[in-house]
């Protein structure tokens, strides 16, 4: 008994260690947030000081950071939305019945997934810049689909492999067409697997910078490349990259916090179900 | 899977329609088409790039369009290409083995000692949740080299001397780098590796604990075996990851200084979108495409020879 306390007080600390490390920079972003640029500039490092909304002021109407938290939610809300309509049908398929080179089909899926983004970014440059398509909110959705979709496929066929196929066929015994067999019955019972999976193409979406970095120049600039656009060969305005990373951060945050059940399923493709 | 050889009906049987068959397929093309519209096309087409003499820097009548290989050779004989693969694999051997030690050590102790609430498993999860930019960012900020506080520390701690800073030295900025990536990435392995602990039976703990086993030969014997594939699963999505790692290297160093950060990714897209030398950036991408795609295979291989063990 007593060893056991002893081991759960060593646990805590180790959690607190981690918490503190893992917490540590983002607190420092928040109070560089808002700092005026003498408290940011100040050495030794100020942990005390006025604070001031200057920054996210500034943020908004000197840098228009505006329109890009706009592209960033179309953009993220269009592609998730897109790769869930598609994928989850697939997943659904790839669940339930047996296909011609099944397993070919989704090994070559999950491949896309593993696909470097580095290679997929020069092709789609050279064409959309051909096309005329360069720095359009549509492109970009386009290209985020190619990671999402068979993000969705993986995911979604992992949890559907959960619900037992007995419910289906009891729905068509009682009379259901296979369609709303899985449209009224398989469907909303995945759906904490579909929240998650939504999310997480949401997160993907929401935080991707090298696509978003090439293939956008103004009108479909995303908040990622607003915010390394702040660091310039003239000055890097440190409170306000600060600013917009922590509002950036705070919808993430409040997700992870929603679906954290399933989180580690979803990161790991479905293999561990944490 | 069974050897039995299949009939022509159940090989062929999806062209013979019964509603079934229809509906089966009629869910899955959708997605099939659709990626392969978004990712076999540009994946040729890239292809065609690579084979090509394509630059943008060079005035379009200079170019000689289709070379063949040349772009491959030229990449062969580049000492850059040599030492980008190098520091390539030194970041991955590095700071995958330091976040897997790591990680399971902590995972193995923090077992069954604490269920962890919904707010303490979200910050734990906080660093691989920002946007990696955002990381690299904040990061550069740390090691700024008048202000930033992880600078600060360490010349207090008379770990840095004033006169250096943590990014701006050749020996430094590689490790420092290394950090940023073993900040973001250890809670997600002890994360994966928790759950895959708790998700082992108990029965062969308790068949061990009656033959008085040491709790060495029990985590040799018993748990490494049993959390194969969950290690397996992780390296494999932690290896890809950290071969194709480009933000917080643009973030915190472009690759710089002089070379000594240069990766693979951040090396391609300095060839493709600094020099424009698409044809030269997109034959790199291929090598590089071909290296992960080699790994993968290596330890798929891997992964499902350790499902039929256990």
């Amino acid at each position: 008994m007593e060893k056991n306390r002893k081991k759960a007080i060593i646990a805590m600390i180790i959690i607190g260690i981690i918490l503190v490390v893992n917490v540590m920079p983002f607190l420092w972003l928040i109070l560089t947030s808002l700092k005026t640029r003498l408290d940011i500039f100040a050495i030794p490092p100020k942990f005390f000081f006025h604070p001031s909304a200057k920054n996210f002021i500034s943020a908004f109407t000197k840098r228009h950071f505006l329109p890009m938290f706009y592209n960033s939610l179309i953009i993220s809300a269009s592609t998730t939305l897109l790769s869930l309509a598609v994928g989850t049908l697939g997943a659904y398929s790839l669940a339930r019945f047996k296909l011609f080179g099944d397993k070919h089909i989704s090994f070559w899926i999950l491949s896309t997934r593993m696909f470097p983004p580095i290679v997929m970014v020069i092709p789609y440059f050279i064409m959309a810049t051909r096309w005329g398509l360069h720095d359009s909110r549509s492109l970009l959705v386009i290209v985020y689909t190619t990671f999402n979709l068979p993000f969705v496929v993986w995911i979604m066929r992992s949890f559907f492999e959960d619900i037992p196929s007995d419910l289906e066929k009891a729905a068509m015994v009682d009379g259901y067409s296979r369609w709303d067999a899985f449209w009224k019955v398989i469907l909303p019972l995945s759906a904490p697997g579909l929240m998650t999976t939504a999310i997480l193409c949401f997160i993907f979406s929401w935080n991707e910078f090298l696509f978003a970095n090439v293939l956008t120049a103004a009108m479909a600039k995303t908040v990622p490349v607003g915010i390394r656009g702040l660091v310039t060969s003239r000055a890097i305005e440190w409170g306000e990259i600060a600013a917009v990373a922590t509002l950036q951060v705070i919808p993430v945050l409040i997700f992870t916090f929603a679906v954290q059940k399933y989180i580690i399923r979803g990161l790991t493709l479905g293999a561990v179900k944490g | 899977m069974s050897t039995k050889k299949l009939s022509i009906y159940q090989r062929f049987g999806f062209w013979i329609s019964s509603t079934e068959n229809k509906f089966k397929w009629a869910l899955l093309l959708p997605t099939i088409i659709l990626l392969a519209l978004i990712t076999v096309y540009p994946t040729i087409y890239a292809f065609n790039l690579a084979l090509s003499d394509y630059n943008l820097a060079r005035a379009a009548d200079t170019l000689k369009g289709y070379i063949g290989l040349q772009n491959f050779r030229e990449i062969l004989q580049d000492p850059a290409f040599w030492s980008s693969l190098k520091t390539t694999i030194t970041f991955t051997v590095v700071v995958i083995c330091i976040e897997f030690f790591l990680g399971l050590g902590i995972a193995l102790f923090l077992q069954g000692t604490v269920t962890g609430s919904k707010i303490v498993r979200t910050f734990i999860l906080l660093p691989m949740i920002m946007a990696p930019i955002v990381v690299g960012l904040t990061w550069t900020y740390l090691y700024q080299s008048e202000f930033g506080l992880v600078t600060f520390i360490l010349r207090k701690l008379h770990l840095m001397s004033y006169t250096t800073a943590p990014l701006a030295d050749v020996k430094s900025a590689l490790p420092a780098l290394m950090v940023v990536d073993i900040w973001q990435w250890t809670p997600f392995l002890i994360m994966v590796l928790l759950a895959g602990l708790e998700a082992l039976p108990t029965a062969p703990y308790e068949a061990a604990r009656i033959d008085k086993a040491s709790p060495f030969l029990i985590f040799r014997k018993i748990t490494l075996p049993l959390l194969q594939p969950v290690i397996l699963i992780v390296l494999v999505l932690r290896i890809m990851d950290a071969i194709r790692v480009f933000d917080i290297v643009y973030a915190l160093t472009e690759g710089g200084p002089g070379e000594s950060t240069d990766m693979l990714s951040m090396f391609i897209y300095r060839n493709a979108f600094y020099l424009w030398g698409i044809g030269k950036a997109s034959a790199i991408s291929f090598i590089l495409l071909y290296i992960i795609m080699i790994i993968s295979v290596i330890l798929v291989n891997l992964l499902s020879r350790a499902k039929q063990t256990v």
